[in-house]
């Protein structure tokens, strides 16, 4: 009740628009003030909390999208999936969830995922007579895989503040992140063949391209299509860690961009840099808030206390996982997705290790949970992405999302259900997921 | 006024650069990580405690611009909304929460850096005292003051606050703008 109340309190005033780091900082900076009449060492803490070394893997996998987008290479990933999937039925929202599985593996961004697939897909969607909310619902589906498929900057947060491995959780997502890309191709497909026969015309679909079409295609986005293998492969096999992955992931994006392509120049990599440094103080400032709301919240001992509440009422796993679900779905209304793990994380984990939860498990189901949050209104990135990309009414757009919602939430089930789709993989590679 | 704006806005520009270096440097160094492990057998591992020292500047000195940009995360829902007065006072009143709470962290960080300088404390790298790395959190915070106290003059003269974009989104879409794609 505590929590709630704290909580509560903490979003009506982050709702009159300050930064989210300062709101949290400094309302338990007086919460603290009032219950124990002092405050010490949060110099230290938030030194403390910025003072790790596994933090760089986000600015650096920053630095990697970042000379993909800058040097083009990126450019042609939706061409090339509209070459090899775009004569199937629905073909162009396959691509277009296709695209958007690659870009996630370079970007690890769900907003630019959206953006730079939906620039691309949505006017040639609407160009080959698809209804508007699919060629939506695809761009916002397919951009929220942004998070889920490694690399991703809320899993290395998540695995920063749980102490879980930031590989493991990486691996974990890539099942999951295809399953969803599959389900979401697969309803594209459905849904396409469903109007073709409602409206009893086969409606106008891209010819299909010629093997040779669709080597030149492969080709064209090649250098681009060997990032996401490099920087996975990598790591499963053991040859780096996620922080060196991103190291050499940037190099390898470096290399493609500046000696293959040659469209990167100095000046983009220190912008490239530069934006990186700035995104990343924008994410890690929010952390040290976020400890100090920690912070009051364990003098509160409210962690103890949910640990109390889940024994008293012998919740079990399924029960206690299905209520955070909605918790975390409510929340996602309302907050966005960093401040959402770095404040509920820390009062979730020690209920976690009592049911015996894997970090590893639970980290995938709120990293999905999170995507569900970015095209649910009214604090849906994705969203107003697509409409800042087509001037459209953000209800109709908002419309179109609603089955992507629904097939996220099913998957969230499925994977409640099936926890091996999420652990299968870290597991082959010799990680302890507990 | 505008010699004000400028000069702030200057600090906080050259900031940006260091924050960049650091950045470029993390990069470099990883990769020199790696390949010293591989290729020679010889595992760095100050490395990982310079990279951590390295992601604190970052932090520190990219901030203030991401200030300046109105970068950092909040909610907006309500001051979208507000019009004239209502948005001046509430870009207002989440600027005073900045320049606060980047008070206070001068003040905290500033005795961190004093109690080590005192106690002599030093980091595990050799003849690299603490208070050399955590003064960071102080001079990152007074620059975040200086860029939140500007702004507040700007919005207390009926201007806006200067952050180019509200929302994340918006950011994005202005960031990916700015390079080639466009």
């Amino acid at each position: 009740m505590t929590f709630l109340l704290l909580l509560g309190a903490l979003i009506v005033l982050l709702y009159l628009g300050m930064p989210m780091y300062a709101g949290m900082f400094l309302f338990s900076l007086v919460v603290l003030l009032l219950v124990e009449g002092k405050v010490a060492g949060v110099g230290e803490m938030a030194f403390g909390k910025l003072n790790v070394f596994l933090l760089v893997a986000i600015p650096l996998f920053m630095l990697m999208a970042r000379f993909m987008v800058k040097g083009r290479v990126v450019d042609d990933l939706y061409k090339t999936a509209n070459t090899l999937f775009g004569h199937l039925p629905g073909g162009l929202g396959i691509a277009t969830i296709a695209a958007c599985t690659v870009f996630a593996a370079i970007s690890g961004s769900s907003v630019a995922t959206a953006l730079t697939i939906g620039t691309a897909a949505i006017p040639q969607m609407l160009k080959y007579g698809y209804d508007p909310k699919s060629a939506y619902g695809a761009v916002a589906g397919g951009g929220t895989l942004g998070i889920l498929i490694p690399p991703s900057a809320p899993m290395v947060l998540y695995a920063v503040v749980a102490e879980s491995s930031i590989g493991a959780l990486f691996m974990a997502g890539v099942v999951p992140g295809l399953m969803l890309a599959g389900i979401f191709a697969l309803y594209c497909m459905i849904t396409e063949l469903r109007r073709e026969k409602r409206l009893g015309t086969r409606h106008l679909r891209p010819p299909r391209a010629s093997a040779g079409e669709m080597w030149g295609a492969v080709r064209s986005s090649f250098w681009a299509l060997t990032l996401p293998p490099f920087v996975l492969l990598g790591m499963y096999f053991g040859i780096f860690t996620a922080t060196e992955a991103a190291g050499t992931g940037s190099l390898w994006a470096l290399i493609i961009a500046f000696v293959i392509y040659r469209t990167l120049n100095l000046r983009d990599v220190w912008t490239g840099a530069a934006e990186a440094a700035r995104t990343s103080a924008v994410l890690f400032l929010i952390i040290i808030g976020a400890a100090m709301f920690g912070d009051v919240l364990t003098k509160l001992r409210v962690p103890d206390e949910l640990v109390r509440l889940v024994i008293e009422y012998k919740l079990t796993k399924l029960e206690f996982l299905l209520a955070v679900m909605a918790l975390l779905f409510v929340l996602g209304l309302v907050l966005e997705s960093i401040s959402i793990i770095l404040i509920t994380t820390p009062v979730l984990l020690p209920v976690l290790n009592q049911l015996g939860i894997d970090k590893v498990w639970y980290g995938v189901l709120l990293t999905i949970n999170l995507e569900l949050a970015l095209i649910s209104p009214p604090v849906a990135m994705n969203l107003v992405v697509i409409k800042s990309i087509t001037k459209a009414p953000l209800s109709e757009i908002n419309k179109a999302a609603i089955p992507y919602m629904l097939m996220l939430a099913l998957a969230i089930l499925i994977l409640i259900a099936f926890p091996e789709i999420v652990l299968w993989l870290p597991q082959t590679m010799g990680y302890a997921t507990r | 006024m505008e010699a004000i704006d400028r000069a702030v806005r200057g600090i906080s520009a050259g900031a940006l650069h260091l924050a960049a270096l650091a950045c470029l440097v993390c990069f470099g160094l990883m990769c020199y990580a790696v390949a010293m492990r591989y290729f020679f057998g010889a595992p760095q591992p100050w490395i990982d405690r310079v990279v951590g020292w390295l992601v604190v500047a970052m932090v520190m000195f990219a901030a203030p611009a991401a200030q300046l940009n109105g970068e950092h995360v909040g909610v907006d829902a309500l001051t979208e909304r507000a019009r004239g007065g209502t948005r001046r006072a509430l870009a207002a009143f989440g600027l005073l929460w900045v320049a606060a709470t980047s008070a206070f962290m001068i003040w905290e960080g500033s005795a961190m850096v004093a109690f080590s300088r005192m106690t002599g404390m030093m980091t595990d790298v050799d003849a690299v005292p603490l208070w050399w790395i955590q003064a960071l959190v102080p001079v990152g915070f007074a620059l975040m003051l200086l860029a939140a106290l500007m702004q507040l003059l700007r919005v207390a003269r009926g201007l806006d606050a200067g952050g180019e974009a509200a929302d994340e989104a918006a950011r994005e879409i202005a960031r990916l703008k700015a390079g080639p794609l466009e």
